[in-house]
């Protein structure tokens, strides 16, 4: 299907209007990207802060820096609002900027449907965080909320009623602009762009996009229940509402790993096809292998309760395990694409490169944790957030980095600085590994998670110490990257980017730095499509044309 | 050449595999409820599947379809979602302050497109049209890193072609 906007018709009726307003009432999909992608990076920012807090407290035994309660409070809202408020709408944010770019659409499909997304999430995030003005204090029962725990009789508190609101919204909100993007993907392509040449970055949104779908309202359905159960405490005496508020949670809480993973897939694909200089290698193998993990991943939830003794532990544990087949082939497309090329390492590669054993770090160890016996010895214990901190810091927010660097120039015009982008990347691998691999020997060595304090007779204090030490050198490095942002848009004057400056492949690039409102113009038409490389084919023929005969 | 791949097929492809799942887990014997939560999930994919399927069905309906240029209408219905969500916490008396927002966003959402048949005017950038990379060795901080890299790498072969004489000379 072709879209019937295009960016070289007749001009026709403009709305006049000026920021801020035409930034906030927008319906110019790669605004309202950069809205959520703006509004999740202050959030990033902010979750950091609690969690630098944290580590602050547990950096030696006995520790008073914050009150137990407090701590509560600071691991819930970290936790809650990092994944439902700042990497899940990063992750979204990108495809919402990107897919109609690189399908070659002018528009994405209902954009006031999505921007009603994007204020769904901001007025959700500002419930969320009110919480903390609130005289009981914010959410303290970790980002599960799990019943009874949660329930009005033990968390009596206004701030788990803001929560609940919050979350609510901003996830009802990311419903909204994931079925935006999806629809835009699968139904606005430009003529040319069949299904097989759509570019891995956008399959890997269809991916995310489907799962958001289908797994998304589930979480409506929990926290509504939560919601009843506060009203009506009587609900959670029964222990089918107890365990069915887990499977619900998990449901979506295990699919929304992947919705916070695939975007950043397909952000490293194409960083290392680009710094390659080739096509990404598998294409279609992957392809299928993103949606084969994208189903697979609907099938494991219940591995998060395996120690509640009523799942059914032999097919979570298989399914689970069945998760290394597309990621494997996703691995091997990757190293396939960099192997024996002429690589540039430029700021973006680096975190792309960095992306790849990060992860696999974390993607093993879920595999450990995903498997029954195993699980019940580490179940809540510090190895499973070393697990889950390589899956979404070390893995995702590196795979972010990369695609921010890569694209940055793109959606502003602006070259990222180079050396603040080395200092940026550098301290973040040291900072990543320095606070989470501890936590690793943490966990085996029995420390539980969500603990305020231990005693010196722990032996737990060295460990701790080093990953406090790592956490505030990744405090660095994020100044390092706001020095950066800060700096290149001062001297945004200088550092002007061209249209294509990594000489990358896809539809995007084919148009100005930034684009413009209809993403392409008379003065960047849409070149012809042939592959899922249209620029790399442009290239070659250029190359082939003038070759003497 | 490429085979046509619709996408009505990718999206019910995805909730076929989902489907050999859900019966999978019939025979694991988890609890009939969590299946038909997953089954629903499914039955979510497939709607989606029917959505896209009469939406391609149906292009030229996009020619009959007016274009929005402005979006205040959506900040006026979340508001009044999250007020109306709001009241269940502080008291139904905020619900009804949501109706304002509610009635604002439903008479805006008219004024916020355009004629039918007009189209948005193409709007042209400023832009450099170079398609050089962006070369050059960066900022000091940059070189001294790629210094540093360099003379670890060079300290490494060292090392290990020293060893390899010394492991060739026993």
């Amino acid at each position: 299907m072709t879209s019937r906007l295009t960016a070289t018709e007749p001009p026709g009726p403009q709305p006049t209007h000026e920021p801020p307003r035409s930034w906030l009432a927008s319906t110019d999909h790669k605004r309202i990207a950069i809205l959520t992608l703006g509004t999740a990076l202050v959030l990033l920012f902010a979750m950091g802060g609690l969690a630098l807090a944290m580590r602050t407290q547990l950096a030696q035994p006995d520790s008073d820096f914050v009150q137990n309660d407090t701590y509560n409070q600071l691991f819930t809202m970290h936790g809650s609002g990092m994944i439902y408020l700042v990497i899940t709408p990063m992750a979204l944010a990108l495809g919402l900027y990107l897919v109609p770019l690189q399908v070659g659409s002018p528009t994405v499909a209902a954009p006031r449907t999505t921007m009603l997304g994007y204020w769904l999430y901001v007025l959700g995030a500002i419930a969320v965080l009110s919480g903390f003005l609130t005289a009981g204090g914010a959410a303290k029962e970790g980002w599960t909320a799990y019943t009874p725990l949660s329930s009005a009789r033990f968390a009596p508190n206004v701030g788990t009623d803001l929560w609940i609101l919050g979350n609510f919204a901003s996830s009802l909100g990311m419903i909204l602009i994931a079925g935006t993007v999806l629809w835009t993907v699968l139904l606005k392509r430009a003529r040319g762009m069949t299904m097989l040449r759509v570019p891995v970055f956008s399959w890997a949104m269809v991916a995310t996009n489907l799962m958001v779908l289908a797994a998304f309202p589930s979480l409506l359905i929990a926290l509504g229940l939560l919601a009843v159960g506060r009203m009506s405490p009587d609900v959670f005496s029964s222990n089918v509402w107890n365990i069915g508020y887990q499977h619900l949670f998990w449901f979506y809480g295990h699919p929304v790993v992947y919705v916070m993973f695939f975007p950043f897939v397909g952000a490293v694909a194409e960083v290392l096809a680009t710094f390659a200089r080739r096509r990404f290698f598998g294409y279609k193998a992957t392809v299928l292998s993103l949606l084969a993990f994208a189903a697979l991943s609907m099938s494991v939830w219940g591995h998060h309760m395996f120690t509640t003794g009523q799942v059914a532990d032999d097919y979570y544990s298989l399914t689970s395990i069945a998760l290394l087949v597309p990621a494997g082939i996703e691995y091997f497309a990757m190293l396939g694409t960099i192997i024996g090329a002429r690589l540039r390492f430029s700021v973006p590669m680096l975190f792309a490169l960095a992306f790849i054993p990060q992860f696999l770090v974390g993607g093993l160890t879920g595999i450990m944790v995903a498997t029954p016996v195993l699980d019940y010895q580490m179940q809540d214990s510090y190895f499973v957030v070393a697990h889950f901190h390589y899956t979404l810091a070390a893995g995702s927010l590196f795979g972010f980095f990369a695609g921010f660097y890569f694209w940055f120039p793109k959606a502003t015009g602006i070259m990222l600085g180079k050396g603040l982008g080395h200092v940026h990347f550098w301290l973040m691998v040291v900072g990543i590994n320095a606070t989470f691999l501890p936590m690793f020997w943490l966990g085996m060595e029995g420390m539980p998670r969500r603990v305020a304090s231990y005693l010196p007779t722990d032996g737990f204090g060295t460990l701790n110490f080093i990953s406090t030490v790592g956490s505030w050198v990744l405090g660095v490095a994020m100044l390092a990257f706001a020095a950066n942002l800060v700096v290149s848009i001062v001297r945004r004057r200088t550092r002007r980017a061209a249209d294509n400056p990594w000489e990358a492949h896809t539809l995007e690039w084919a148009t100005s730095s930034p684009p413009p409102p209809l993403n392409f113009d008379a003065a960047h038409p849409l070149p012809p499509i042939t592959s899922f490389t249209p620029l790399l084919d442009l290239r070659r023929k250029h190359v082939k044309d003038r070759e003497p005969t | 050449m490429n085979p046509a791949l619709k996408p009505v097929l990718v999206v019910l492809g995805w909730a076929a595999f989902n489907a050999v799942l859900v019966l999978l887990m019939l025979v694991y014997g988890e609890n009939a409820l969590f299946i038909g939560m997953y089954g629903a999930a499914v039955g979510l994919a497939l709607l989606v599947a029917g959505a896209v399927f009469l939406g391609r069905r149906d292009p030229a309906g996009q020619g009959r379809r007016t274009v929005a240029v402005a979006s205040q209408s959506g900040l006026l219905f979340a508001l009044a979602a999250v007020l109306a969500g709001a009241g269940l916490i502080f008291g139904y008396w905020l619900t009804g302050f949501a109706i304002i927002p509610l009635l604002a966003a439903l008479a805006r959402q008219r004024k916020e497109v355009l004629p039918r048949g007009a189209a948005p005017a193409a709007t042209e950038v400023s832009t450099l049209h170079s398609q050089r990379p962006q070369g050059g060795d960066g900022g000091p901080v940059a070189k001294g890193v790629k210094a540093a890299t360099a003379t670890v790498v060079a300290a490494k072969a060292a090392g290990w072609w020293r060893r390899r004489r010394r492991s060739s000379r026993t």
